[in-house]
């Protein structure tokens, strides 16, 4: 009989306390790498919420803020940039393209950003992807609404149905623009960004909404004898021919002489954003490192106490030739058993709630977790529990050995 | 080539002061089968970790078989117990997470020499574990019991089995009956010198039972083997 199946049978013997060590272990496991790939999930998802982009602009406010409403529809400018304003960045020699925002409207508790046209060829996320119908097309009319995957999805909307906006971006009893009913012309296919979570109408729509325009006849106008072009915007998104000129148009645009506005650099800005957030994953991190360490704590009293027990056991196979070292063998065999075990249910119990779990914080904070699937991170962080494990059960083992080789005959 | 040859051995417990083994020349020839007596704390016990190579003497040596163990490494030493002693104590001395047959082929996983014995009576360890019940009067329902259903008498049964496997040069019990009572005694008595006479195996057995000494053909008195003893003894107060 091999040692492995000797302290295979013993673990056995012990099974509460065993299968209580697997389960404390397989929690923690489940706990730790769980927190780990919701943090990089959120990371990514966070960081990938815009590309290609290389610069914003707004009315001068704080970076965070200029970010948080252009780009997560969070909180509201301060001041908006005039149009005018927008369409000299665009003229200067260095800017290839520029994107204005128009925001400050919602629907159901969604944004309601105004653009134009630009916004699709332009807006690009993760890896320089660009956005794409699910189904219908672009907006054409100034009341044409093309929705993010997350607003048609949650309200239930299909292509043709007509909507009210809401003046306002809270939710609840929001003085709604009753007047103008949108019609959906095109659902966009996820992206996994706040875009899922946005309405998308031409800056003329905005316009158009916020024209005090009561009298019913003009309901159905096309809008073609009316000017709207608007008079300001929100921010705008600039991308530049070269990026050697990134910092000039900057400080241009800093400098501006007509109005005070600032241009951010998104990249850094998210980084620089996400590093002021980040400190709560580290907590979260930090709790499951504590949580991991009791189990191990846990490991190591039951292989103590297991050492009391077994004490008669050892001596036994000492004195039927078992060598101090196989002694040592046979605990760190079992330890190695408990924490391998207690990794790779825990794995699985990851597995499996992310199975039910993945499709509700989808849908509900719109954070895609891959929590089926190991990462190469998440492998050797696996590996490492049972190695940890391993290397507390040296621990007893060392003192077995010690215990070995000074314990001889016993007679009760 | 004597079975046991100890030369001015001396022995003393590390962090007591109360106990010294000196024994300056003793042997024992083949085909033995030893009674060793002595009164509670004579040493039988230090005796016995001596020449199994649990413990080594501060000074002195012995041979076993041809071969000085005090010169033996710990890993060598230990070899050459798994390889030449079958033993068996006074309770408790199966695993009690172990099969009946796991028990009994246990000393194999740590003495390649006894599997090797084993695997020349029968074709495998299983097959030699049931020899032995079969000699040894463990039944097939007893075989099937967890160790803990087992009764005492049945206990030490098994344990024969498991010293015997292998067939070791050595055998030492270390007071095996005193959970016994006189009848059951007897039987285990006759059935261990039994298999020892029939494999030819020499047999050290320690026990304060006087009345089964007359079946051994040696027999040792530990205080009568104490030169340490001895001196003290004839030292007038």
């Amino acid at each position: 009989m091999s040692l492995f199946k000797l302290t295979y049978k013993s673990i056995l013997s012990r099974k509460l306390t065993s299968i209580l060590l697997i389960v404390s272990i397989s929690l923690s496991t489940m706990l730790l790498i769980g927190v780990q790939k919701i943090k990089s999930s959120a990371k990514t998802s966070f960081s990938s919420s815009i590309s290609d982009t290389d610069l914003i602009i707004g009315a001068r406010s704080g970076e965070a803020q200029l970010l948080l409403y252009t780009i997560f529809r969070q909180g509201s400018p301060i001041a908006n940039i005039s149009w005018r304003s927008v369409k000299q960045v665009e003229a200067l020699s260095d800017v290839d393209w520029v994107v204005p925002l128009s925001l400050g409207d919602s629907h159901k508790g969604f944004a309601v950003l105004g653009t134009n046209l630009t916004y699709f060829n332009h807006y690009k996320y993760g890896r320089k992807r660009p956005l794409t119908l699910k189904e219908g097309r672009v907006f054409k009319a100034p009341l044409d609404v093309v929705l993010g995957y997350d607003v048609a999805k949650k309200l239930n909307y299909r292509i043709g149905d007509s909507i009210y906006l809401s003046h306002g971006l809270a939710k609840g009893n929001l003085p709604v623009h009753t007047q103008k009913a949108f019609t959906i012309v095109g659902i966009l296919n996820r992206t996994g960004t706040p875009v899922d979570k946005t309405l998308h109408i031409p800056l003329t729509g905005i316009t158009a909404i916020h024209m005090n325009w009561n009298q019913p006849q003009l309901q159905s106008l096309s809008f073609i004898d009316v000017d709207l072009t608007p008079a300001s915007v929100t921010g705008a998104l600039v991308g530049l021919k070269s990026p050697f000129s990134l910092f000039s148009v900057q400080q241009q645009i800093t400098n501006w002489p007509d109005e005070p506005l600032m241009a951010i650099i998104p990249g850094v800005s998210l980084a620089r954003l996400w590093n002021s957030i980040g400190t709560i994953d580290t907590a979260f991190w930090i709790i499951s490192v504590l949580v991991l360490i009791i189990s191990f704590i846990g490991l190591l009293l039951a292989l103590f106490m297991s050492l009391n027990q077994r004490k008669r056991e050892l001596a036994i196979l000492r004195t039927m030739g078992a060598h101090p070292t196989q002694l040592a063998i046979i605990l760190t065999i079992e330890s190695f058993l408990i924490t391998f075990m207690g990794v790779v249910f825990g794995l699985l119990l990851m597995i499996i709630t992310g199975l039910f779990l993945t499709p509700i914080l989808e849908s509900q904070f719109g954070l895609v977790l891959a929590l089926t699937t190991l990462s190469q991170l998440e492998i050797f962080m696996a590996l490492g529990i049972v190695g940890f494990g391993v290397i507390i059960g040296f621990i007893p083992a060392i003192l077995a050995y010690k215990r070995g080789l000074t314990e001889g005959f016993i007679s009760v | 080539m004597n079975l046991i040859e100890l030369k001015k051995i001396q022995f003393k417990y590390v962090n007591s002061q109360a106990f010294t083994l000196k024994i300056n020349q003793f042997e024992l020839k083949k085909n033995t089968q030893a009674f060793i007596e002595g009164p509670s704390g004579c040493g039988k016990t230090t005796f016995l970790n001596l020449l199994t190579g649990l413990i080594k003497p501060q000074q002195g040596n012995i041979h076993l078989l041809g071969t000085d163990i005090t010169t033996l490494s710990q890993i060598e030493c230990d070899r050459f117990r798994a390889d030449h002693f079958g033993i068996i104590f006074q309770l408790f001395n199966l695993i009690p997470y172990l099969s009946v047959i796991e028990n009994i082929i246990l000393p194999c996983t740590f003495s390649n020499k006894k599997a090797k014995r084993a695997l020349q009576n029968e074709s495998s360890l299983t097959a030699e574990a049931y020899r032995l019940c079969n000699e040894l009067d463990i039944d097939d329902t007893l075989i099937k019991k967890p160790i803990q259903e087992l009764s005492i008498g049945q206990q030490q049964r098994v344990a024969i089995a498991r010293a015997i496997i292998g067939q070791p040069d050595i055998l030492i019990a270390d007071e095996p009956t005193s959970a016994l009572d006189n009848e059951r005694r007897d039987q285990f008595i006759q059935l261990l010198l039994q298999e020892a006479n029939k494999y030819n195996m020499n047999l050290l057995f320690v026990s304060h039972a006087m009345s089964i000494k007359s079946k051994f053909n040696t027999i040792l008195n530990l205080n009568e083997l104490n030169d340490y003893y001895k001196d003290t003894q004839n030292v007038p107060i």
